[in-house]
């Protein structure tokens, strides 16, 4: 079927129609151009894919060298001068139809051979005028592009329909797969016809690819640093490896037909950005990685890893145990306090009745009883000093491990507490807390719900956590906007290392982490607790600990398979 | 149009909230009303993705896929859950209890084997790794920290052991702060590059 | 032990057998332990939802709020109709509106915290200790101060140095593009020790946490059995 390729967008035309679907241009007969697409037969088209397969990098790679093109591919590849060779009427058609440029190209590239670059540079330069319009729509196209490849990796092979339009980026970086590739379309019976013409258009597309590096060196721009591009005898080798087929004349006959079909097909495969090319190059260094094949693990390795695990298990348990249950609980050693804890115990003793506290319930349930063996000794002294005490939660189960601690704790009858609810996010939770004051630009009638966030002012705030991070979106956003108010942490042995910092830098008043910080306290002088039986077994489990470490790092024989395998893959 | 509204909400939602860090004093109203909304908003989607998990159960229970008794388990569960917190209040003793004693045991029972199994694994920890200066800092100092954290070591006030121990108490500091730095950096980055509609997350799956 | 201990205690010594159970490996009692605590988390999560934000933060005052309140709802029921409509696949687009906004404004929150609540107070509290006024308070001990500093100086730049944002790396490979300075070396593999002190510590405190709960699962277990055969 005849198509008119429109000579300011080259947007495909029907025969008939007089102005271009795309960008509405007219479609005289000066000014158009006549693509006279599908007549080809299968046979053809065949030797067309291997032609833009094989000749386009080498021609480029002949062109680079300043050399004789038909001299550097021994023949077989086409060249301008080849052009002669064309029927005579066809050429004088074509050459009717070329732009005046083309002409005095093929002209001078038939007189010396030094013409080359003036070819490419000219070629580029129509390219570009193309590729600035299409590039907006391209770079929406790398999406769906994604999107069709991961359809097609999870569907099965006969299910895999080339092409996408944007497929050469992936060409451009595997050019070495593309054969393989190339194979299992042309064994699709029936389909054949129209997927080569798509991989035409895609190869097409990896050759100016090349085209645009080269122009690029020409014009003395630096190679993109962080995208390795494959050297140009690499291209050279792996197009050549496709090679299938000699190239006829006609097939690189270098009329209008033939190059404006690359140059319209070619420009999306110029477009690509550093950031789509690696974002390809990862895409498709994960599809390689999750078709590798993994090494097997053997049934007997995993009876013995779940064997050693419960040998392991045991051996910890049964010493925990027995540091638990044999024997009275022990009296715990009185030790120095760390800096961070005294500024805490401070702070706790040092806030007035008068003065309202925010309690901020951070932690899920697993970690309730670790937080119970710290913060009871605290949240008593501040109970029943008669304090208005605030509870938010901002964990799922946050108001109901409250409503348990709360509940455990031995406190007065007057204490007070005022529930402020559950938030979703610690972020936003706190940036609203923060921003509490309606400020010098009220909103009026502002809805009940969005006023309660607006919680007066708190003289303290106390956040039991058991994440450093969560704890870390609180004294962030705390410590930013309302710097005057201290804020102290009462945290598992896990959260702690991470946000000591803040301690450090002054926007936490003082924290606890861990039973190790909860049990000096006590003995510090806190009230007696269940804690030392479980702090002696405590102890127990990391000297436990220590050993299997020591016993791991030097004694223990070689890197298992599975290990191996592991990091392989 | 469909990208490009997306875009501004969120480039002026974002200014506004950055806003407050400095006009803290004049607009704090809006501010907590916009986050209000956020907080609905967030609430709204948690549902959809409770509904999610949901869909996916029931559609493994009618499909007769494999684990399809541990789909009814679910969802029995989610609704007995769903049914009495309707009928009882959070506040009620009983649904406290019932969610508790359920969540505590498993939520528990899950970090006990964490401990079993870092227990287990601390064996090939080095193994796995090589010697490192990464490795190697990392055995000595679990090594030192576990072992201080015993209790065992007792130094007198003001003796040079004592401030000995607390330097290499603050050694983690460092590091810490460092890695603080590097998460806020790329916190900083990304919400930059949100902001700046450099990166439109929510503008995918078109 | 009251019948109501007795109901919780066996069905907590139930729930905590099956999840250790996971020790002779993942079977049929450990899978119905996670699914029975999946489903119950997904319920009290939606009741906690509807109960505590939606009916008193949004139906409520929609219902019985003066019309000038209601107009503040405007904006946020309409973001909830569209991601709720967004679910129907043909209008899963407009799914992106109320997505952009929380984008927005956590993307904002996060800027602002980074800058406010980090970077800027620690980077003070690195440069403070230097401040020659805090080595005078105990003259005695001035060296230590000045060492202590120093330390907290080098380690925070080299950990930093270690994460190097600028690098450039190959996807395929994830090799370096360009060899880093011979400064960035030197520092990353100082910033390694630092890093692996650091995490050292995370570990212990780690496995301090998970043993508390290892601990209190047995004394749990203990105390169960001893009350159930103890008739305590």
């Amino acid at each position: 079927m005849t198509k008119l390729i429109c000579p300011e967008c080259s947007a495909e035309n029907d025969s008939s129609a007089e102005h271009c679907c795309e960008c509405g241009a007219s479609l005289t007969l000066e000014n158009l151009i006549e693509s006279s697409k599908g007549e080809e037969t299968d046979g053809d088209a065949l030797n067309r894919v291997s032609t833009a397969e094989t000749d386009l990098p080498g021609l480029l790679h002949a062109l680079k060298q300043d050399g004789d093109v038909t001299d550097e591919h021994d023949g077989s590849e086409p060249s301008p001068a080849d052009d002669a060779s064309l029927p005579d009427s066809e050429d004088k058609e074509e050459d009717r139809m070329l732009p005046d440029w083309l002409n005095r190209i093929r002209q001078r590239a038939s007189e010396e051979a030094d013409s080359a670059g003036e070819i490419i540079q000219k070629l580029s330069a129509a390219q570009e005028n193309l590729a600035k319009e299409k590039r907006e729509s391209h770079h929406e196209d790398f999406a769906s592009w994604i999107q069709n490849v991961r359809d097609e990796a999870s569907s099965s092979p006969s299910e895999n329909q080339p092409i996408d339009e944007s497929e050469p980026e992936v060409n451009l970086k595997k050019p070495v797969e593309t054969p393989e590739w190339l194979n299992k379309i042309r064994k699709i019976s029936g389909s054949a016809h129209d997927d080569l013409k798509k991989e035409s258009s895609s190869y097409d597309l990896g050759g100016d690819s090349l085209l645009q590096w080269l122009m690029d060196l020409e014009d003395g721009k630096e190679t993109p640093e962080e995208i390795p591009k494959p050297s140009l005898d690499d291209m050279d080798y792996e197009y050549e490896g496709g090679e299938e087929s000699t190239p006829s004349e006609h097939e690189f006959d270098g009329g209008v037909t033939q190059e404006m079909r690359i140059v319209k097909k070619v420009v999306p495969g110029l477009i690509v950005t550093r950031e789509e090319q690696a974002q390809a190059d990862q895409l498709e260094a994960t599809i390689v990685d999750e078709g590798a094949s993994r090494p097997l693990r053997k049934p007997g390795k995993r009876t013995s890893s779940w064997v050693m695990r419960l040998f392991f298990a045991l051996l910890l348990i049964g010493s925990v145990s027995f540091a638990l249950f044999v024997g009275d609980p022990p009296q715990l050693q009185e030790r120095a306090l760390k800096d961070q804890n005294q500024d805490l115990l401070t702070w706790a003793s040092e806030i007035s009745p008068s003065e309202s506290l925010l309690l901020i319930f951070d932690y899920q349930a697993g970690y309730a009883q670790e937080i119970m063996l710290i913060a009871t000794p605290v949240l008593e002294s501040l109970v029943n000093k008669e304090i208005k005490i605030t509870i938010l939660s901002s964990a799922v189960t946050g108001k109901l491990l409250a409503q348990r601690l709360l509940s455990a704790l031995e406190m007065d009858e007057t204490a007070i507490f005022d529930d402020l609810g559950y938030f979703p996010a610690a972020t936003y939770g706190a940036y609203g807390l923060a921003n509490r004051d309606q400020g010098t630009w009220p909103l009026v009638d502002l809805p009940e719900p969005a006023q309660k966030l607006q919680a007066k002012g708190f003289d303290g705030i106390l956040i039991l956590s058991d994440s450093d991070e969560s704890a870390r979106s609180w004294v962030e956003q705390l410590s930013a906007l309302t710097p005057e108010t201290p804020i102290n942490l009462l945290l598992t042995a896990q959260a702690g290392p991470l946000l000591l910092p803040y301690w450090e830098s002054g926007q936490v008043t003082g924290m606890i982490s861990g039973i190790s910080e909860a049990a000096a306290i006590e003995a510090a002088g806190g009230k007696e607790t269940s804690l030392p039986s479980r702090w002696r077994a405590h102890q127990t489990g990391i000297v436990m600990l220590m050993i299997v470490m020591l016993i791991g790092a030097f004694f223990v024989v070689e890197r298992t398979p599975s290990d191996e395998g592991r990091k392989a893959s | 149009m469909k990208k490009i509204l997306p875009g501004i909400i969120a480039l002026i939602s974002g200014i506004l909230i950055l806003a407050g860090y400095f006009f803290q004093d004049r607009s704090g109203g809006l501010l907590v009303l916009l986050i209000n909304w956020g907080i609905l908003l967030i609430s709204v989607a948690g549902l959809v993705g409770i509904g999610y998990l949901l869909q996916m159960h029931i559609h493994r229970l009618f499909q007769h896929k494999k684990g399809r008794f541990f789909s009814i388990i679910l969802l029995v569960s989610f609704l007995i859950t769903l049914i009495l917190g309707f009928l009882f209040s959070l506040e009620s003793a009983f649904f406290r209890e019932l969610i508790l004693n359920i969540q505590i045991p498993v939520e528990t029972s899950l970090l006990a084997l964490l401990a079993v199994i870092l227990f287990s694994s601390s064996t090939r920890l080095i193994k796995t790794r090589g010697w490192t200066p990464l490795s190697i800092g990392f055995l000595c100092s679990a090594m030192v920290f576990l072992f201080l954290d015993l209790g065992f070591l007792q130094t007198g006030t003001g003796t040079l052991a004592a401030e000995l121990i607390v330097l290499i108490r603050r050694l983690p500091l460092a590091g810490a702060r460092g890695i603080l730095l590097g998460m806020a950096l790329g916190g900083l980055i990304v919400g930059l590059r949100v902001l700046l509609l450099l990166d439109r997350p929510f503008g995918e799956g078109k | 032990m009251n019948i109501n201990e007795l109901i919780w205690g066996a069905v907590g010594f139930l729930l905590t057998v099956m999840i250790l159970s996971y020790l002779i490996g993942d079977n049929f009692f450990f899978r119905l332990a996670v699914h029975v605590f999946i489903g119950l988390t997904g319920g009290y999560l939606a009741v906690l939802i509807i109960n505590q934000i939606l009916i008193p933060q949004l139906m409520t005052p929609l219902i019985t709020g003066s019309w000038p309140e209601k107009a503040w709802f405007i904006v946020p029921v309409l973001m909830i109709t569209l991601l709720l409509l967004s679910q129907i696949p043909r209008f899963k687009t407009i799914g992106n509106i109320p997505l952009a906004y929380l984008l927005g404004l956590t993307a904002a929150l996060a800027i602002g915290g980074a800058v406010f609540g980090t970077l800027i107070p620690q980077s003070r509290a690195v440069i403070a200790a230097f401040d020659p006024g805090r080595w005078a308070v105990d003259p005695e001990n001035s060296w230590f101060s000045i060492l202590d500093a120093s330390i907290m100086l080098i380690g925070t730049v080299s950990t930093l140095s270690y994460f190097h944002f600028g690098r450039k790396r190959n996807p395929k490979n994830d090799q370096e593009v360009a060899p880093p300075p011979m400064i960035f070396k030197t520092l990353s593999k100082i910033g390694q020790i630092f890093i692996g002190i650091t995490l050292g510590a995370v570990f212990a405190g780690l496995f301090s946490t998970s043993l508390v709960a290892l601990i209190d699962r047995i004394v749990f277990i203990g105390q169960f059995v001893a009350q159930f055969f103890g008739g305590g």
